[in-house]
């Protein structure tokens, strides 16, 4: 197995690399704010030079490996993406309802759930139930389209 | 003081109050089951209507709404891992692991009457023990309070074993997340990038919603995406059947915990700002230790984390345990013990009273109704909740786990909006989702980052008032004259991190002593 190919290692860099940014930044904090986050991105940079260290001495057998990683991810990463197309729609003024609709059915099948029917009705009971649950019961002003919030009143 | 009792319990009996008690408690358990609802977002509901009832009807729904929340945070910590209050994060831990096993309903006992328990004696510390609790509080400065900080954090390192390096690393992590936001010193703007909605920093509910929710349907779809790799028909989630009540042996070896949980979860909870989470880390931490020595190596037992009846009982025991404890500081001196007793504070102030000592001259039926209705929100919470579990709960984790991704991921993401009602919160939830299902995929716990987060800023703050007050010296938190109680806390602090650096070091030892008389396999050998 290549070094490179140990998750730990690139764990190890990229918590060195969020502290070696955090302090450049920090950096640029007056004096009484910017003490305290330099302590702490100072010691992101220890502990990430630790795990590269840990890391390098660990056995290919013990090590976890990074394309074992992404290829248990990969499913997951299609529901988030989804997820956050979810969150941009809103910010496009959609509306809640709407958004929701569009994304359900498409997570629901990535996940394997099949038939138009299924899909269709299991949408809009997920959509539905949390929307009462918050909308009607919790009287949360959840984000709606124009029409649809006029059709609320 | 029985008289003042008798007359809390004469206010608290009559029919309509209990009626909106046991209400309440109804209510709390559905709300907290909920993933990402959680009694802030029930309190800040309700608050509003309470302007319409009669204080004492208001104030009995909110108690009740207050000691259940706790509990039905339990419910699907237990079934699906995802936590349905912060103060229920331990327990998803054993609680579902227990599930995994085929435990349901052992689970969901222990769960149960762990809150029980540590609710009851939180209510009993509130009815007799509030001005002399609320008293040694107040002697709590910041030198203390750093301290009390330090040993929150010491207590969750004191609890890795597998990895003490991510473990830091996740308690580091927490604390930058923490230093976002205006400074509390110059009110310099601290990773901020110009963005307002991160002035006071990261929106904590969606954070928590995020770390916790999000990347647990993450986790979910995980499975179920292996699942169906493999050709395996995708699993159910277990059902709850049978019965929910304790066996005295259930009681007999849990009593020692819940009794230690229910005292950390006290003494934490009468301390203004401490908060339900670091007692659960100390409960929990101090559940491990008896569990190792005197459960671990018997036969039919596993290793802490993965389903012990401590590791379920000590958290739950210790977080209901904070819930009337908290209320002391409020109600004898007017200061909150935690977010959900400051809403008290609006809620009381609707009805022109206002919390502290007199509360107890100008309202005294209100004051100690307030105090019994603890007592008697912990007693119903019991039945109600083993109902709640087995016929209303229950429903929702019957759904097939491709359905439960998406209905947990939408909840998780609506409620975070519903904390201030921005769409800002849902980027943050969504972020920190894929921040936690990456630290869960690369092993990094997720633990010591809530509590990081949680005392990040206090511990900032005490730190630069405490050096402010001595001029820059660090001994003051050492000093035995003027600060024992913070000396004592950072003793114990000390031991909690150099337990696991000592067991690492000697499990070392060993394995180089093995290795020099003769082969050795690495494997045979916990790694640190």
């Amino acid at each position: 197995m290549s070094i490179l190919i140990k998750a730990d290692l690139w764990l190890g860099i990229i918590v060195s690399g969020v502290g070696l940014w955090a302090y450049l930044q920090s950096r640029g904090f007056d004096e009484y704010s910017g003490t305290y986050p330099q302590f702490l991105s100072f010691l992101h940079i220890l502990i990430g030079v630790g795990i590269i260290l840990k890391a390098l001495r660990k056995t290919a057998d013990e090590a976890s490996s990074i394309r074992q990683l992404f290829e248990e991810m990969r499913g997951p990463l299609v529901v988030a993406l989804l997820l956050v197309g979810w969150g941009v729609l809103l910010q496009f003024e959609v509306g809640y309802l709407l958004s929701s609709m569009l994304v359900m059915p498409p997570i629901l099948y990535a996940l394997g759930y099949r038939g138009t029917r299924r899909i269709v009705f299991g949408s809009v009971s997920i959509v539905f139930v949390i929307f009462l649950l918050f909308y009607v019961i919790f009287d949360v002003p959840l984000p709606l389209h124009n029409a649809v919030e006029q059709l609320f009143g | 003081m029985m008289e003042t009792i008798a007359l809390g319990f004469s206010t608290l009996f009559e029919p309509s109050v209990l009626a909106f008690l046991i209400l309440g408690v109804f209510c709390g358990l559905i709300v907290g089951s909920i993933p990402g609802l959680n009694e802030n977002i029930a309190f800040a509901v309700f608050i509003p209507f309470s302007f319409s009832l009669a204080p004492t009807y208001a104030l009995a729904l909110m108690v009740g709404v207050y000691c259940a929340a706790a509990v039905g945070g339990a419910m699907p910590a237990v079934m699906i891992k995802v936590p349905g209050t912060a103060s229920a994060v331990l327990t998803a831990i054993d609680g579902n692991a227990m599930v995994r096993q085929g435990k349901v309903n052992i689970a969901l006992r222990i769960a149960i009457w762990s809150s029980v328990f540590g609710g009851l004696s939180s209510a009993m510390v509130l009815l007799f023990f509030a001005p002399l609790l609320a008293d040694a509080a107040l002697r709590f400065g910041y030198v203390e309070n750093f301290a009390l900080c330090v040993l929150g954090l010491a207590a969750v390192v004191g609890m890795l074993e597998k990895n003490i390096l991510k473990g830091i690393l996740s308690a580091a992590f927490g604390l930058l997340i923490a230093t976002v936001g205006l400074s509390l010193v110059t009110g310099f703007p601290r990773f901020t990038f110009g963005i307002s909605d991160l002035y006071e920093g990261v929106p904590f509910v969606p954070l928590l919603i995020g770390l916790f929710g999000i990347a647990a349907a993450l986790e979910l779809a995980e499975e179920v995406f292996l699942e169906r790799r493999q050709s395996k028909e995708i699993s159910e989630l277990p059902r709850i059947s049978g019965s929910l009540i304790p066996s005295l042996a259930m009681v007999k070896r849990l009593l020692p915990t819940w009794c230690s949980s229910a005292l950390i979860g006290n003494v934490v909870g009468v301390l203004p700002g401490a908060g339900m989470l670091m007692a659960i880390y100390i409960a929990y931490n101090q559940a491990s230790t008896r569990y190792r020595r005197k459960y671990q190596n018997q036969p039919g037992e596993v290793p802490w984390g993965e389903g012990t009846p401590e590791g379920i009982a000590a958290p739950e025991a210790a977080n209901n345990a904070v819930v009337a404890s908290s209320m002391v500081p409020l109600l004898s001196l007017g200061i909150p013990g935690n977010s959900v007793s400051a809403l008290f504070i609006g809620a009381l102030m609707i009805h022109g009273m206002v919390p502290g000592p007199l509360l107890f001259i100008d309202h005294p039926d209100i004051a100690w109704m307030l105090m019994v209705s603890f007592v008697a929100a912990n007693i119903v919470m019991g039945p109600i909740a083993i109902f709640v579990a087995k016929y209303v709960s229950g429903m929702v984790y019957r759904l097939p786990k491709q359905v439960m991704v998406p209905t947990i991921a939408l909840l998780c993401l609506t409620g975070a909006y519903a904390d201030g009602n921005s769409l800002f919160n849902i980027g943050v939830a969504l972020v920190a989702g894929l921040v936690g299902y990456l630290f869960h995929k690369v092993g990094i716990p997720h633990a010591p980052i809530i509590l990081a987060l949680v005392l990040g800023q206090k511990l900032e703050d005490s730190l630069t008032n405490s050096l402010d007050i001595s001029g820059g010296n660090w001994l003051v938190f050492l000093d035995p004259k003027e600060h024992p109680i913070s000396l004592v806390l950072m003793i114990v602090s000390f031991i909690f991190v150099l337990l696991p650096v000592v067991k690492y070091l000697s499990r070392e030892i060993k394995q180089r002593k093995t290795c020099r008389s003769g082969p050795c396999d690495l494997k045979d050998f916990p790694q640190g």
